[in-house]
């Protein structure tokens, strides 16, 4: 693999395997405005700030103070750059007063760049428009033969250069033709309304000796100029075993035992199914913990949402003063889905947060087409692993086939943990009914949930199967009821048998003691009775000698 | 009055070559005659670019006036006659 320079740019090195090829030439073709000036300059502003190194730009369309001017808001201090030499602007604007007849050679122009480049000592070269240039020389064997001139000078000054060219619909003309033989990177950048929304993204055409994806990328245009919003995937994440409670206790049960820390879960269902109630329990849990967590909410006010929450009792106003829950409310249709997903990345980094809440991801995602919304989510959740937060998404769910709905808008796959809430409508009801889809690395509970919000916040209750249905509400409660009244009726049942039992306890109790008392009775009476006899016995045995005595009897 | 060009060149380079030898096929046909200086931009880069040259051939009048400037091979003979003649008509 070729050796990498490195553009600075967020995600683009990762791409790109560390950065565009040192001392070759990278094109970059994009339509009018679709950043291709932006990326080359922040590029070289990007070296002079991280590597100190110079550069030369060669301006074929822009002065150098229009381009100063347009670019000077960008947080890069491009005019400092420039006064302090780091960056050499040339402006190369062909004047319109110059006439051509026939036609040119690059030799004079690649002899000057060089002399320039070699005499401030830059290590990089942007040449911004060079079809410009490229136009002046219409016959191909020589143009080819230029820009094979063209490479090798570069690669014996040793500069590492960037090419833009303005290219607009299909169909290459001779200058791109001819530049795309000599570069062993091409860039396209494309910009495009998708439904209001101004999409830019960034596509890897062409990369010479390393192995890239060639995907469209998001791009971000924030105050620091562009930025690609990619995560790398084989970026390794932190990965937690502990889990953390859902706020909601049957529901951690029915995770096994609560979602992992730094997992990621969806929330579905239809509007009115309580997502947003779920997922401000989860928040309430995590800050009652002591954790901060950020709410992102879309096209709904703040105050609204902790008003709504506090009908069944969630207090996020509570953690909202503690400094431990920040609410974000954003407005779908204002940005792109790169500028939200840029914003919230910010608003991360900033805060810290052990829990992110967007609600609800679809809104993100709807100022951009399917491609968009899939990377964008994707790196996304990347972000929010690599940061170690716990991310729960809600995803709003209308059509009459949402588990094929919900999977199309790649959320599901992403997502570790997968909620889904429908209503179930039975004996002219409406229920809220949860299971738990899909819960990764955990042995989940297969049953269906019923999800009742109480003034004790969201509760699970059991539902009932009978005959094949599902009982919720009113039938549930009917059926609790039936059971309730079971229960009583067989605990008053063995009551009464007790007490029965008791008395007849009781009463052997008392014919022990009767019996006792008339053994007492019957033993003092044959005691009394033996007493009485021996008397008998000594006054017969008396009286009987007396009688003998005085008849003197001889006998005895 | 005599007047005045100047022609950047790139060294032996094919076009800046054929360049030349137009401009001096046309130079000798001016009346009163034309100064030609040429200028190699691979020796001198620092003047061609402050002269805001960026390609060769490029053909520069300083006289007469206003300054001009005329790209490329110079193959059109009779252009580039009006060229280094222009402001000089009678």
């Amino acid at each position: 693999m070729t050796e990498r320079k490195p553009t600075g740019i967020r995600g683009l090195d990762a791409i790109l395997g560390g950065g565009v090829p040192a001392d070759r030439a990278t094109l970059i073709l994009g339509g009018p405005g679709a950043g291709k000036t932006v990326l080359a300059m922040q590029m070289l502003a990007n070296a002079a700030a991280a590597l100190d190194e110079r550069s030369l730009f060669v301006s074929f369309e822009e002065s150098p103070e229009d381009l100063i001017g347009h670019l000077k808001d960008f947080g890069w201090g491009l005019p400092r750059l420039v006064a302090d030499g780091l960056i050499h602007i040339v402006d190369a604007r062909l004047g319109a007063e110059a006439e051509m007849t026939g036609s040119i050679e690059l030799d004079g122009f690649l002899g000057m760049m060089a002399a320039q480049a070699q005499a401030m000592g830059a290590t990089r070269l942007v040449l911004d428009g060079i079809d410009l240039l490229l136009a002046m020389q219409p016959d191909r064997g020589r143009l080819l033969q230029q820009m094979f001139q063209l490479a090798r000078t570069l690669r014996e000054l040793k500069l590492t250069t960037i090419m833009t060219i303005k290219m607009d619909g299909f169909g290459g003309s001779l200058p791109v033709d001819a530049a795309q033989y000599i570069v062993d990177c091409v860039l396209a950048l494309e910009r495009r309304l998708e439904g209001d929304v101004s999409v830019a993204t960034l596509r890897v055409a062409k990369a010479r000796g390393t192995p890239v994806t060639t995907n469209r990328f998001p791009l971000a245009i924030t105050e620091a100029g562009l930025e690609l919003l990619y995560q790398d995937v084989n970026s390794r994440h932190q990965v937690f075993s502990d889990r953390i409670s859902s706020g909601v206790e049957r529901l951690d049960t029915m995770m096994g035992g609560g979602m992992y820390r730094g997992s990621t879960a969806l929330i579905s269902g239809a509007p009115g199914t309580a997502k947003t109630t779920l997922a401000g329990a989860m928040v309430n849990a995590v800050c009652c913990r002591g954790e901060r967590a950020l709410f992102v909410s879309f096209d709904e006010a703040e105050d609204q949402i902790v008003r709504n929450l506090a009908s069944v009792s969630l207090d996020l106003g509570r953690h909202r003063e503690a400094g431990l829950l920040r609410m974000v409310s954003m407005r779908s249709a204002s940005a792109s889905a790169q500028q939200h997903v840029h914003r919230l990345r910010k608003v991360c980094e900033d805060f810290q947060p052990a829990m992110l809440v967007i609600d609800p991801v679809s809104a993100l995602v709807k100022g951009g087409g399917k491609v968009i919304a899939d990377s964008l989510i994707e790196m996304l959740v990347d972000f929010v692993k690599s940061q170690g937060i716990t991310a729960i998404f809600t995803a709003l769910i209308e059509g009459s086939d949402p588990e094929r709905e919900i999977t199309q808008t790649h959320v599901s796959t992403m997502a570790d943990t997968w909620l889904h809430v429908t209503f179930v409508a039975h004996g002219g009801e409406r229920n809220r009914a949860l299971s738990v889809v899909k819960s990764r690395g955990s042995a989940h509970s297969s049953q269906v949930r019923e999800l009742i919000l109480t003034d004790r916040g969201p509760t699970l209750a059991d539902v009932y199967s009978s005959g094949g249905q599902v009982l919720m509400g009113t039938a549930r409660l009917e059926r609790e009821n039936e059971d309730m009244a079971e229960r009583q009726r067989v605990r008053f049942r063995r009551r009464h048998e007790r007490i029965r039992a008791q008395a007849q306890l009781d009463e052997l109790k008392t014919r022990v003691a009767l019996l006792a008392a008339e053994l007492a009775a019957k033993q003092a009476e044959i005691q009394g009775m033996d007493e009485f006899d021996a008397e008998m016995q000594e006054r017969e045995t008396a009286d009987f000698s007396s009688v003998l005595a005085s008849r003197s009897a001889d006998r005895r | 009055m005599t007047g005045k060009v100047e022609l950047y060149i790139a060294g032996r380079a094919a076009n800046s070559q054929i360049a030349r030898r137009n401009l001096e096929a046309a130079a000798a046909r001016v009346e009163g005659g034309v100064e030609v200086e040429i200028v190699d931009v691979l020796a001198d880069p620092t003047r061609a670019m402050s002269a805001g040259i960026l390609v060769t051939p490029t053909l520069v009048r300083r006289q007469p006036p206003p300054v001009g400037m005329l790209l490329g091979t110079l193959v059109d003979a009779e252009g580039l006659l009006a060229f280094l003649g222009q402001g000089q008509n009678e």
